[in-house]
């Protein structure tokens, strides 16, 4: 039953080669010998994954016809709410919430009959490069677990990492699934914005945030990302184009795709081994019949102060609604309204929380926010015309995910800044709305993984989803796994 | 360029966080220097740009102002710290409500 994709669980389960109990507790008895040392769930859902997974198994029995994705056990990061099972956003502020209604993408992949096995740990409210910032530890990468598994979605790309579920889903507003991906040896994908509903995410920056898929493989990302996308009339963001079977239109034809290698990926500050894997990646596109150039983009430079004007003024208008009035934390030592507010918030605010608010803020607050919001607002829209320009001539553009591979624990916790330049490749792609995935292109000599970023034009996930696609099936990286989880 | 701790205080009260003074004087340094990192935006020519406010393209979406299943009660206050009968409970606002003047 070993890391097993969609498909293989699908064919397994009519061929009754196991039943999805069988199936959903190889999933629980490894999470309970691995999660107090790894740290990747926050909360198993025990009973309810066994009552789906008998329902599923008695429609098998009745020789009743099963979809796709049912009976297919997965875990969701825990800022994506999900119906009567507790969901804290990573942080102490929401401990003992309890959602009244599931989020549209749970929703779907509820439709389909998913067997949810719990919710897994990320950084506090989805602030962070790391999940160092959650406010209940840290997770550890499955390849070493003196190392970050990156984040914010780094307890779901450590889940299917070390074989605790067959896929995650997670959110990405500044890279938080793609970067998780590379630094755990996954495929991660974020689409475009509006694609997928944003309905029952607990909300960071709502220009920004993406649901999508962590999977084993591309196909598995593009069975997933067709179930939770479309038009959702509780997101008035989401558009109504029809939604593709992403995995039935895969293909592995590259010939006279027009591929963009960034200039900026070999660049200083980015290590000797992603730069060498990137590369390589460069030959291997070639031999399957594309195109490639460099190019740069000179303005992508600067997308992280761009996006740490805009992202953390969106938090903080986001993170008003935490005032301990509807849900939340509500501190003991509180008589006045202000006091009610301030005080709650202050005594269970994880730290990085507390620092965007502030940054956001005071971005926002009269006298700067001409200099800083609507500056960056102007930023924004030279780094989406320099993307759409080079995608006028380009099918898709290539880059690593991140600057590095997988940091220490404790390495960048006290520099912010180090910490978010860790975003240098992905947030740009959010500031432009489009899609990309991440997907393993080697490893570094401590064996750490790599990832390398596609990204697309608007609307084309399949684009960016083929060229992943091609590339992941003329290479081995989808078939390593880390060593401790064989 | 370094940024006056009665700003930050200014802020902390407009962002309803009542800091400790070893907070206040954390987040004085390590906002300086992200804000520092930041002012390279002031090298970019912006003036003809105008702002990218709307990144999904869609408009006003609009529907029949009609009544649909919503959440009940029960639902709506089952998260609330302190609530009573139908409605979430918070401290007077107005404190000469409270006094009566």
């Amino acid at each position: 039953m070993k890391q097993l994709t969609i498909k293989q669980i699908h064919s397994d389960l009519i061929e009754k080669k196991y039943s999805v109990v069988e199936l959903t507790k190889y999933y629980l008895d490894r999470i309970k010998k691995y999660n107090t040392e790894y740290n990747i769930y926050l909360n198993v859902t025990e009973s309810e994954a066994l009552t789906q997974a008998k329902i599923t198994d008695d429609k098998i029995q009745n020789e009743q016809n099963i979809k796709l994705l049912e009976g297919i056990p997965a875990s969701i990061k825990d800022v994506i709410i999900t119906k009567d099972v507790k969901t804290t956003a990573g942080s102490k502020m929401l401990e003992n919430f309890i959602p009244p209604y599931d989020s549209t993408v749970v929703n779907r992949l509820k439709e389909q009959g998913m067997v949810l096995l719990g919710k897994t740990n990320c950084d506090a409210f989805a602030f962070g490069a790391s999940t160092e910032n959650s406010g209940y530890g840290p997770s550890k990468n499955p390849w070493d677990k003196a190392k970050v598994p990156g984040g914010s979605s780094g307890g779901s790309a450590a889940a299917v990492s070390a074989d605790l579920c067959s896929y995650s889903l997670g959110t990405d507003t500044g890279g938080s699934i793609r970067q998780p991906a590379a630094f755990c040896g996954n495929v991660g994908l974020k689409l475009t914005y509006g694609r997928a509903s944003r309905y029952g995410l607990i909300a960071m920056a709502s220009s920004f945030d993406t649901p999508g898929p962590i999977t084993r493989t591309v196909e598995d990302a593009a069975i997933v990302a067709s179930t939770i996308s479309g038009f959702d009339k509780y997101d008035s963001t989401t558009y109504n184009d029809s939604v593709p079977n992403y995995a039935d239109q895969l293909t592995k034809n590259l010939n006279g795709t027009k591929i963009a290698v960034l200039a900026e990926s070999f660049g200083e500050g980015v290590e000797e081994p992603v730069k060498n894997n990137v590369k390589r990646s460069i030959s291997v596109f070639e031999k399957l019949g594309a195109q490639i150039s460099e190019v740069s983009l000179p303005k992508l430079k600067y997308g992280i102060s761009a996006y740490y004007i805009l992202v953390p003024s969106e938090i903080s208008s986001n993170m008003s609604r935490f005032d301990a009035t509807r849900f939340g934390y509500l501190s003991n030592n509180a008589q006045t309204l202000l006091e009610r507010q301030s005080n709650s918030r202050e005594e269970v605010l994880e730290e990085e929380v507390k620092r965007r608010i502030m940054l956001g803020n005071y971005a926002l607050s009269s006298g700067y926010y001409d200099a800083y919001y609507l500056k960056a607002a102007k930023i924004r829209t030279l780094i989406k015309q320099e993307f759409e320009n080079t995608l006028k001539d380009y099918d898709v553009i290539i880059s690593p995910t991140s600057p590095t591979v997988a940091f220490n624990l404790n390495e960048k916790k006290d520099d912010p800044l180090a910490m978010y330049l860790a975003d240098i490749f992905t947030c740009p792609v959010n500031i432009a709305g489009l899609p990309a995935i991440s997907i393993p292109c080697g490893f570094s000599d401590s064996n750490l993984p790599v990832g390398l970023q596609i990204i697309g034009r608007s609307r084309e996930e399949q684009t960016v989803l083929n060229v992943a696609y091609a590339y992941e099936q003329a290479t081995p990286w989808h078939t390593k796994f880390a060593e401790v989880f064989e | 360029m370094s940024l006056d701790i009665n700003i930050v205080k200014k802020v902390a009260q407009l962002s309803r966080l009542n800091l400790t003074v070893s907070e206040l004087e954390k987040f004085q340094k390590q906002l300086s220097t992200v804000l520092e990192y930041i002012d390279e935006i002031d090298k970019l020519d912006t003036s003809d740009i105008e702002p990218t406010l709307n990144i999904s393209g869609t408009l006003n979406r609009t529907r029949a102002d009609l009544i649909e299943p919503s959440l009940t009660v029960e639902q709506a206050l089952q998260n609330a710290p302190t609530h009573s009968q139908n409605s979430f409970v918070v401290p007077y606002v107005f404190s000469s409500v409270k006094d009566n003047t």
